[in-house]
């Protein structure tokens, strides 16, 4: 439908994500390369994601629960 | 630098083992203020948000769509910046002088950052809906900008929660032992696999986070943010190219404004004149100076292209815009605002902390006024002509709902704060124990007499 | 039954004779599809004499309005309601090339084949099982035997039959006609079905409206009954007429503007729509919300240039007996009536009709304007009722509102635009008078500035 407004992959990925994409580059390549701690950075970074997500998904159960009694 | 023989680790920590009267007192008004806004959301909740509120239909009801909320949202957006950003350029650029704040400033971004999506939640007429924008996330992100604000704010949280937790595992792991043993559960996910010799690799990962987050700062105030509305030319107050730059000046403004004023209350409700010292306030006031006069100029600049041969319509909006009070209200607080902060600069007998924390409380507050009447003022005069002259003019005018909830929201960030004070030590002790000679073996006498009544400095906030 | 004994099928085979250049357009370019860009003055009428190619490399975009007009003229002859025929054609074609299946042929057409002759044999009751008896609505009852067309009586309110007379002769030939060229157009199409319908969604109906300014009194009975129909809000108003004074140097008009949702081809609530709930139907164009779906944030409303977006407020007035219509859409998707409280709504131009068989093609709006200033229809239809009319009228001026926003508007207004200086006044009835206040005159007072 909205052919001309792909944009937004762009802008999202393309542009926003860039600082994300050059700070996952320093991680691997810079100085003391220790693959461990970055693993695990990423897995508080996936954990964190999932908190959020799930976190709204809670806030949206509970008010349904509020405005539905 | 010890007071009374305690190390200065010692007194940073202090807040997580002990708590005093003050404490208590502070605790329970945050709390009540918390109460009375989940009172008002119940009501909001119940009642249905056209029904509770004075938002209305633009058009032929001559009501405005989005009002404060949005303008919160914005607002919080913006303050969220300035913590991070302080924190992530002490560790870019070795601003070694501020580190005592970065981690009170990172924590005011995590809440802030909260408050945001919060208030969006107020926002919505559907909010048990809200899950709907992350389920459909992968279809939106093509076209709709507030699903790029999705994107962005939980980027910008889970880069700002990662970067708090890389750089609070040194120090809990260090200091366990003296922590309190029920909040174990909280340490343990924070030192999950920790190992001593990581610590080089996480301060190289802060780093790298430090630099990505600086340089999201721009693209979060300065593009997600007014693209949200700059990329809408139903609006003729809002479509445009410059919204951009102003508003990411007007966000690093208030950032920096609610900075000074929450570690003016930490440093007045802990005693920690000693660690956040007045230089620490006056290099900040020189930098607030310099963003509430760009902010100004913004405003300057604003008001002449509207006043000046602009097209009808839009000459229409900038006319409301000066003729409403608040316009003059958010104009004299920053004007008033930034001629104390240029007057202490060149007479330094001027300054005092706590006149520059009402100053900033005035310059965030007014921050907040302009961001409400840039949305509220842009659909008060909606569309084109001819429809802006065939529609009545929207009338907007927040009701207690709305004011409960968006105030609610600043209570809510200073019961994180002093519920957070409990878990984490909001000064990292690396800095602390910069001045510090002595071990920190000593003997922890947990006394109370370094606290104060802290409730004073809260209602400045409000 | 046999191709050649169709006289019908010669309108095609003549055209097929001429071997002009192919209409381009109607594969490749999307906004090929709106016709009406042009502003009206060359209204689309005047590209009739091309010719399209009836190779195997047609398309039911080829049946455009020069084989509609043959059609018509035949199906003129035959005495059977040409609109009925021509579309049944048409679908026959999208049958034949797999774009429809026949179960799908046959239930939207059996209403309309029913009410037309009386009679409609094909089975509608295919392989998945599906009984299409049971599940139309049975509103065109011809149980009473009346010759006439049966007014179908939704809630004690009666809505105006949308055919003319209903012809009882000859039905099951013209059934069978349509049929048997479905059949025959099968082998033709049948090699070329996959790249045919690929590149397109098989479907470029667009509803709209051609409103005639200089017919609309003011009169505000399309507001009226919008509310009744679609039992919104107090203070909502779907459809809204703007009255104004225009002052040309001291000569003062007043004027009268009806405004649905203009169900634009570029719709800028749907771009900004952060859940997908606002969407543009394929099926004909119509914008529609998803009233499960949307989470309220007014996104769509603060987008659109028109304000045609009232978020549900859950309290109805008393001008209408309540919704009664269906509110799921032929997707399964909640998209009719009333939208429940803190969702977003507007003019849905009746979908709830548009699903239903017996009001196709009306709208409430439409139905009661007694001057007939409202003419609703397919935009990409020549023959549709608002072409036909911009046709008829091709010497009154015309605009689409606020054009220049580029969201395509799908309403066609004859008149002059309002300038940036018109000026708001009462008309000759208020919102007052007929119990329909806005929420802006009931709090301040007045109509703003
Ligand atoms: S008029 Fe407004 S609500 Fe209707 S389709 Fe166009 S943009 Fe969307
Ligand atoms: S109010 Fe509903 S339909 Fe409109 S943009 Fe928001 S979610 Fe979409």
């Amino acid at each position: 439908m909205h052919t001309t407004t792909h944009i937004g992959l762009l802008v999202i990925f393309g542009v926003v994500l860039l600082p994300v994409y050059v700070m996952f580059a320093g991680w691997l390549v810079g100085r003391p390369r220790e693959y461990r701690t970055v693993a695990l950075t990423v897995g508080y970074m996936i954990g964190f994601t999932v908190l959020i997500v799930a976190g709204l998904a809670v806030t949206g159960l509970v008010i349904s629960l509020i405005t539905t009694v | 630098m010890s007071l009374d023989g305690k190390t200065g680790a010692d007194r940073v920590l202090q807040p997580l083992t002990s708590a005093t009267k003050g404490h208590f007192v502070l605790l329970a008004l945050l709390a009540l203020g918390t109460l009375w806004m989940l009172f008002a959301w119940f009501v909001q909740l119940r009642g249905g948000l056209m029904h509770t509120t004075s938002l209305g239909d633009w058009g032929v009801s001559g009501g405005v769509p989005w009002g404060l909320y949005i303008g919160a949202f914005v607002w919080w957006i913006g303050i969220a910046h300035g913590g991070i950003a302080i924190s992530a350029a002490v560790r870019v650029f070795k601003l070694e002088r501020f580190a005592p704040i970065a981690r009170i400033a990172e924590v005011l971004t995590v809440l802030a950052l909260g408050m945001a999506a919060t208030s969006i939640v107020f926002s919505l007429g559907r909010p048990d809906r809200i899950f709907n924008t992350i389920v459909q996330w992968p279809f939106t992100v093509h076209h709709s900008p507030l699903a790029w604000d999705i994107a962005v704010i939980t980027l910008y949280l889970v880069l700002t929660l990662t970067y708090l937790t890389l750089s609070l595992r040194d120090e809990i792991y260090e200091i366990r032992d003296r922590l309190p043993y029920w909040l174990d559960p909280i340490y343990a996910v924070i030192l999950i696999g920790y190992r001593p010799e990581e610590s080089e690799k996480v301060e190289q990962l802060l780093w790298w986070l430090a630099v990505a987050i600086l340089a999201l700062v721009p693209l979060l105030s300065g593009g997600v943010v007014p693209w949200l509305f700059g990329l809408i030319a139903a609006q003729p107050g809002w479509f445009g190219a410059a919204a951009g730059p102003s508003m990411l000046i007007e966000s690093l403004t208030s950032a920096m404004a609610f900075v000074v004023v929450t570690i003016a209350i930490f440093r007045f409700a802990y005693g920690w004149e000693d660690f956040i010292r007045d230089a620490i306030f006056r290099d900040l006031s020189k930098v607030l100076a310099l963003l509430t006069l760009a902010t100004l100029w913004f405003v300057v600049h604003d008001v002449l292209t509207g006043a000046y041969l602009a097209p009808h319509h839009v000459g229409d909006i900038t006319a409301t815009m000066v003729s409403l009070p608040f316009f003059w209200i958010a104009v004299l607080g920053l004007g008033a605002a930034f001629i104390y902060l240029v007057a202490q600069l060149l007479r330094p007998s001027l300054f005092s902390v706590g006149r520059l924390t009402i100053a900033s409380a005035v310059i965030a507050i007014s921050i907040l006024n302009k961001k409400v009447m840039f949305i509220v003022e842009g659909l008060m005069h909606p569309s084109i002509p001819p429809l802006t002259n065939l529609y009545p003019a929207g009338f907007y005018f927040p009701n207690w709902v709305e004011w409960s909830l968006v105030l609610g929201t600043i209570v809510v960030v200073g019961l994180g704060f002093v519920v957070i004070g409990k878990i984490i030590p909001m000064v990292e002790l690396e800095v602390v124990d910069d001045d510090e000679t002595t071990p920190r073996m000593g003997d922890p006498p947990l006394t109370d007499d370094s606290s104060e009544d802290a409730t004073r400095p809260d209602t400045e906030v409000n | 039954m046999a191709c050649s004994s169709i006289t019908y099928e010669e309108g095609i085979q003549m055209s097929s004779g001429s071997d002009p250049p192919r209409r381009s357009g109607t594969n490749g370019d999307e906004t090929a599809g709106s016709g009406l860009e042009a502003g009206g003055d060359a209204d689309a009428e005047a590209v009739g004499s091309e010719m399209p190619d009836l190779g195997d490399q047609w398309t039911v975009d080829d049946l455009d309005e020069d084989w509609e007009r043959r059609a018509v003229e035949m199906l003129e002859d035959v005495d059977f309601d040409t609109e009925l025929g021509v579309e049944l054609s048409r679908d026959a074609l999208r049958l034949a090339q797999g774009e429809l299946t026949r179960a799908e042929f046959n239930e939207k057409h059996h209403d309309d084949v029913y009410e037309e002759f009386g009679v409609d044999e094909r089975p509608t009751t295919e392989a998945g099982g599906i009984e299409y008896e049971s599940s139309t609505r049975t509103a065109t009852s011809s149980a009473d035997g009346s010759p006439l067309p049966s007014v179908p009586e939704t809630d004690s309110r009666p809505v105006p039959s949308r055919r003319g007379i209903l012809k009882s002769a000859g039905a099951a030939a013209a059934v069978g006609m349509t049929a048997g060229l479905a059949g025959c157009l099968d082998g033709a199409a049948q090699s070329t079905t996959a790249d045919a319908t690929s590149g397109e969604d098989g479907n470029d109906v667009q509803l709209g409206m051609a409103i005639d300014m200089n017919h609309c009194i003011a009169c505000l009975k399309c507001v009226e009954a919008c509310k009744q129909e679609n039992d919104t809000d107090r203070g909502t108003h779907w459809m809204h007429v703007f009255r104004y004074e225009e002052d040309e140097f001291g000569d003062v008009t007043e004027e009268y503007m009806p405004r649905p949702c203009q169900h634009c081809s570029e719709p800028s609530c749907t771009y900004v729509c952060p859940t997908q709930a606002r969407h543009k139907r394929s099926k004909d164009g119509l914008v529609l919300t998803d009233y499960d779906t949307c989470i309220g944030c007014k996104y769509c409303e603060v987008a659109c240039p028109y304000g045609v977006n009232f978020l549900g407020k859950g309290e109805p007035t008393d001008k209408s007996p309540g919704f009664t219509g269906s509110a799921t859409d032929e997707r399964g998707e909640t998209v009719g009536g009333p939208p429940p409280t803190g969702v977003m709504g507007k003019c849905t131009f009746c979908v709830h009709r548009q699903d239903d068989s017996a009001q196709r093609g009306t709208t409430a709006c439409e139905d009661d304007c007694p001057v007939d200033a409202i003419h609703f229809g397919d935009m990409n239809d020549p023959e549709s009722d608002p072409r036909a009319y911009l046709r008829e009228n091709d010497e009154e001026s015309r605009f689409s509102l606020l054009d220049q926003q580029g969201t395509e508007p799908n309403v066609v207004y004859l008149g002059t635009e309002p300038t940036k200086d018109a000026e708001p006044v009462d008309g000759p009835y208020t919102y007052e008078d007929l119990d329909m206040e806005t929420l802006a005159e009931s709090q301040n007072g007045g109509d703003g500035e």
